[in-house]
């Protein structure tokens, strides 16, 4: 029997809360989660944490291991990614009910500050708006978006709808 | 820059290969199936399948899939094996 | 007038690319020919970042590598390349035929062979699989990415290996919709970050489904996929029409091994590597003298692996012609553990069972 995640690519509620550091950690300032769950041969993320807070790995194949009290949530990490698989998420930021999570988007055009977007759940599926706070443009031409999104909703979002391509 | 295919001007960029040209024009079908006369059109793109085999200047067979784009020229569907004369 | 350099490679993909990077800095005479339009083989149109490690380039996006690859190389007087060049024939005297520019044919006896001609996308049948509008992922993908040329509004994508999955993404940054990615395994074959990547965009895989026909008069306008039992047999009463105006098959490559025929190299067929491959030493070479196998033409993997062993295959080519290459043994131990270190994971398990069954080394040991 194949797990939901190969499957669907949607992964489990236990895949997802394991990537989650503690409450107080939570409660303490951004944090990235690194969504990665399968053996691959894969390192860049280990080299992209400025501070060494992902341990290098003897086997290249090994999951990521972040030290998540550590971390500073500084997101370097979440460009350099070839899987799009680390976020940044600060719960401490804004109105008690509202998040940041800072993504990857690799599409065109890319929003505007200020900008309201459509945000989806793990499915796809339109779940909430989100405020584009900040676009952070890097060097492997992976932007990455500053997304104020309701807390509650941590969890669920990690894309937004691509906008409309314009006509030529 | 222009090119003819099937005796209309189209405009294409000089270099890209013909079946890409074609295709931004709308053109998918590139050919007609020697027995059974079915469409055919571009499927691996990197010239070795024989879906995209196109008379150009008057040449037969030739995989525009991966042939360049050059100025004026003439493009026609190939009906059958083609001449080789 | 039939030029002798001292090393040919043919494929100018990331394993031949590779070679001709170790065999010009060793000092040997080396051409290398390609029948696209430019060199790079499938990475000029891989835009999305690598995997691996730093040794092949991980994080950097394979349309970025033909250029790493080359610099050191391209203008170095020892190195030739022609491109539009199709490799057309393989003599018992050493000599290769290949054709310029659909123009001229031009004639090689170098005294090193490296065959580095990567592989070709297989189809699957279906009634009207031959409709155009129907593409083979890594197709579409070059219509694409290389030459900007939209193939449709919305496709279905066939083929949930790390082709299919990647394809569907970069479809959707490209504007188009993708209606399904159906998958006739129970789970997907590629990275779980490629499926997740496109689930989150709305994109439907659908793992124990098949495509049972295109539909369309001159180009395809729909599709018809339906769930499949344990059996591969299409449950009945249960399929669905699909809106589509074209379908991407990533169904699978076949390694392109004419030239190791003609050879006369000794062949056998590997499932896990994906069709009839040589057998090859570790040091990349078959069973005909001087000749050499890198990158998918030995077995459908990956662009790091390619990489790789077209790196020891240059590398091994350049020694056997006597040239004097400082630390030879463990630079190419360095090379050969990173090939183990790629395999060492889950994902490269089937590689490994491939490799076994067209290893000279351990065909000698069963004797």
């Amino acid at each position: 029997m194949s797990s939901k995640i190969e499957n669907s690519g949607i992964p489990s509620v236990e895949q997802i809360g394991s990537s989650l550091p503690s409450r107080e950690r939570r409660n303490s300032g951004p944090y990235a989660v690194i969504e990665c769950w399968q053996k691959i041969p894969c390192d860049p993320c280990v080299a992209a944490c400025p501070f060494g807070y992902i341990a290098p790995m003897e086997n290249i194949n090994d999951l990521p291991q972040l030290d998540q009290d550590a971390c500073t949530g500084c997101g370097n990490c979440i460009a350099l990614c070839p899987g799009l698989a680390i976020f940044v998420i600060d719960e401490t930021w804004g109105e008690p009910e509202q998040a940041l999570i800072r993504i990857p988007h690799e599409f065109s055009p890319l929003p505007e500050k200020g900008q309201t977007v459509r945000a989806l759940d793990r499915e796809g599926k339109y779940v909430a708006d989100a405020e584009v706070v900040r676009i952070q443009k890097s060097k492997s031409w992976t932007p990455v978006l500053h997304l104020a999104i309701p807390i509650k909703l941590i969890m669920d979002i990690r894309a937004i709808e691509p906008l409309p391509m314009r006509p030529e | 820059m222009e090119f003819i295919f099937e005796g209309e001007e189209l405009a294409g960029y000089e270099g890209e290969p013909i079946a890409a040209a074609l295709h931004d024009h709308g053109i998918q079908v590139l050919k007609y199936s020697i027995r059974h006369n079915r469409p055919r059109g571009f499927f691996c793109a990197i010239g070795h399948c024989s879906s995209c085999l196109m008379e150009v200047d008057g040449r037969p067979n030739v995989r525009v899939c991966v042939e360049p784009l050059a100025e004026g020229m003439v493009v026609r569907r190939q009906r059958g094996k083609g001449n080789l004369s | 007038m039939i030029a002798e350099p001292e090393v040919l490679i043919i494929g100018g993909g990331p394993a031949g690319l590779a070679a001709a990077r170790e065999a010009v800095k060793a000092g040997c005479s080396v051409v290398l020919l390609d029948d696209a339009l430019t060199l790079g083989g499938q990475l000029v149109k891989q835009t999305h970042k690598f995997f691996g490690s730093e040794m092949e380039y991980a994080g950097v996006r394979g349309i970025k590598i033909p250029e790493i690859l080359l610099k050191e190389i391209l203008d170095a007087p020892n190195f030739e390349h022609h491109i539009r060049t199709t490799v057309s024939g393989y003599y018992e005297d050493g000599v290769v035929t290949a054709i310029r520019d659909e123009k001229e044919m031009v004639k090689f006896r170098p005294k090193k062979l490296i065959v580095a001609t990567g592989a070709l996308e297989k189809t699957i049948p279906f009634p009207n699989n031959d409709l155009p509008g129907v593409y083979g992922a890594g197709a579409v993908q070059t219509l694409m990415n290389v030459y900007g040329v939209v193939p449709g509004k919305r496709g279905l994508m066939v083929g949930a290996g790390n082709i299919g999955l990647i394809v569907s993404y970069q479809l959707m940054q490209a504007g188009m919709e993708v209606a399904a990615v159906v998958e006739g395994m129970d789970k997907v074959g590629g990275y779980w970050v490629h499926a997740s990547k496109i689930a989150r965009l709305g994109i439907p895989i659908l793992t124990r489904h098949t495509i049972l026909e295109a539909k369309g008069q001159d180009v395809v306008t729909g599709a018809v996929i339906a769930p499949i039992d344990e059996n591969w047999r299409p449950i009945p009463g249960a399929e669905t029409e699909i809106e589509c105006d074209f379908i991407c098959l990533a169904v699978g490559l076949s390694p392109l091994s004419d030239i190791f025929k003609l050879a006369e190299c000794e062949m056998v067929y590997v499932p896990q590597l994906s069709g009839e491959v040589p057998y090859r030493t570790s040091e990349m070479q078959t069973t005909t003298e001087g000749i050499y196998v890198a990158g998918d033409a030995g077995g459908v993997e990956e662009a790091s692996s390619a990489m790789i062993e077209g790196a020891i295959a240059g590398f091994a080519a350049a020694k056997a012609l006597g040239k004097v290459i400082p630390d030879y043994e463990s630079r190419r131990c360095i090379l050969q553990d990173e090939l183990e270190r790629l395999r060492s994971g889950p994902v490269g398990e089937h590689i490994r069972g491939g490799l076994c069954q067209c290893s000279l080394e351990h065909k000698t040991e069963m004797n």
